[in-house]
């Protein structure tokens, strides 16, 4: 066996130790080698000298605290594909490593990017949801403006039709017109302002319920907690009767102001299939009286 | 020689010879075969061990042939251990024998 051929053997049973450490071994056994052949040895006795290459390997990572078998058992499983673990790492087998590397960064890759698209979408699922509960008032605006805009329409074809028949008022009630526009887009404002008004109440609103009817609530589970404490200690003697009662009194108490927090809840009515539907009903209807204040001018 | 028994002294020859002066692996070496005959390949295995437990240093000096060799130092620490197991080895040497005499005196005996 050639000085070379024994070296890169050793190395590819080091592969489990850090690149620096490697050299370093392999520096010594080529020094080793290297005076032995001074010495007057052939390269094939200098190393037999050393026995069998696995044993030395195996005490060499000993002394690293590292399992001498490791390459042997656990990587097997993956050399049983691969193939490198146990053999000497040549130039065509350090390829077929990382090639074997790259197909399994691929597939690694794959995995990742799979879990980021789902991710990704999970994400986008959920502030979807959050931006249209948060907008909204914007959308019942729009849509009020919406309604508003066909009315618009329709009145301005009534309008051409009475241009005609009218031609002598045309002037004058293209004004009038004009300013009932104007009047119509601050009527729509003022009801969409209103609208996210009263949607913003309702929010803080029931937040601020919920908030001390949920307090409430914990403070019964509590005292709850404390008053089977309590109770546990009072059979056994202690004297503190006058304590249970208190816990009960604070339970009862408690319990009883979460469910009356409860009732407080700003619910839309049942009847109108939501308040905020109401609100597009009132913008709707003003959104129509311009158009009946036409009808009455005329 | 049972190689265990060689693999068990091993250690403390190598402390001992590296005490006298700095050695290089190779010369290192060399001095432990002329003690015992040892596979040259398990030296360095357990200067490398001994290096990592701090009972040697290492460092570096050029050679007038071939590259620069590295040279081992026994540490304070290797100088302790060394005495630790010089004075085990004694003990077990002297239990031993004893132990064999008496085993050979009572065979005599019977």
């Amino acid at each position: 066996m050639k000085k070379q051929e024994f070296l890169s053997e050793l190395t590819g049973y080091l592969q489990v130790l850090q690149d620096e450490e490697q050299n370093d071994i392999i520096d010594e056994y080529s020094q080793h080698i290297q005076m032995k052949m001074e010495k007057g040895l052939s390269e094939e006795e200098a190393i037999r000298d050393f026995g069998p290459i696995h044993e030395l390997a195996a005490e060499i990572l000993e002394a690293y605290h590292v399992k001498p078998d490791f390459e042997k058992g656990e990587n097997r499983r993956f050399s049983n594909k691969f193939h490198f673990s146990h053999l000497p790492i040549s130039v065509k087998e350090k390829r077929q490593k990382s090639g074997i590397l790259l197909e399994w960064m691929k597939q690694a890759g794959k995995h990742v990017a799979k879990a980021g698209r789902k991710f990704w979408r999970i994400t986008k699922a959920c502030v979807g949801t959050c931006l249209r509960f948060l907008t909204c008032p914007i959308r019942l605006g729009k849509q009020a403006g919406g309604k508003w805009m066909e009315g618009r329409k329709k009145q301005s074809l009534t309008e051409g039709n009475e241009e005609k028949r009218y031609g002598a008022n045309v002037f004058g009630q293209r004004i009038s017109s004009a300013g009932k526009k104007g009047i119509g887009l601050v009527q729509m404002l003022i009801a969409w302002i209103i609208g996210c008004l009263f949607w913003w109440c309702r929010l803080g609103w029931n937040f601020c319920v919920m908030l001390a009817a949920t307090g409430s609530a914990v403070c019964g589970l509590i005292f709850l907690y404390l008053f089977g404490l309590l109770i546990v200690l009072w059979t056994q003697g202690y004297p503190i009767f006058g304590a249970v009662l208190g816990c009960l009194g604070a339970v009862l108490c408690f319990v009883s102001l979460s469910t009356l927090g409860c009732t407080f809840f700003w619910i839309k009515p049942k009847g109108s299939k939501s308040h905020t539907v109401e609100e597009k009903e009132r913008a709707l209807e003003l959104a129509d009286r311009p158009e009946r204040n036409e009808k009455t001018d005329d | 020689m049972n190689a265990q028994f060689k693999k068990g002294v091993l250690e403390l020859i190598v402390l001992e010879s590296v005490r006298k002066q700095d050695m290089y692996g190779y010369e290192l070496v060399e001095e432990v075969s002329k003690v015992i005959n040892v596979n040259e390949g398990t030296i360095y295995p357990l200067l490398k061990r001994l290096t990592n437990e701090h009972y040697f240093e290492t460092y570096l000096r050029e050679s007038k042939e071939g590259p620069p060799r590295k040279y081992y130092h026994l540490t304070a620490s290797g100088v302790l251990y060394r005495d630790l197991l010089e004075k085990e080895w004694m003990e077990l040497q002297a239990r031993v024998c004893e132990f064999l005499k008496e085993q050979s005196g009572g065979v005599v005996e019977e």
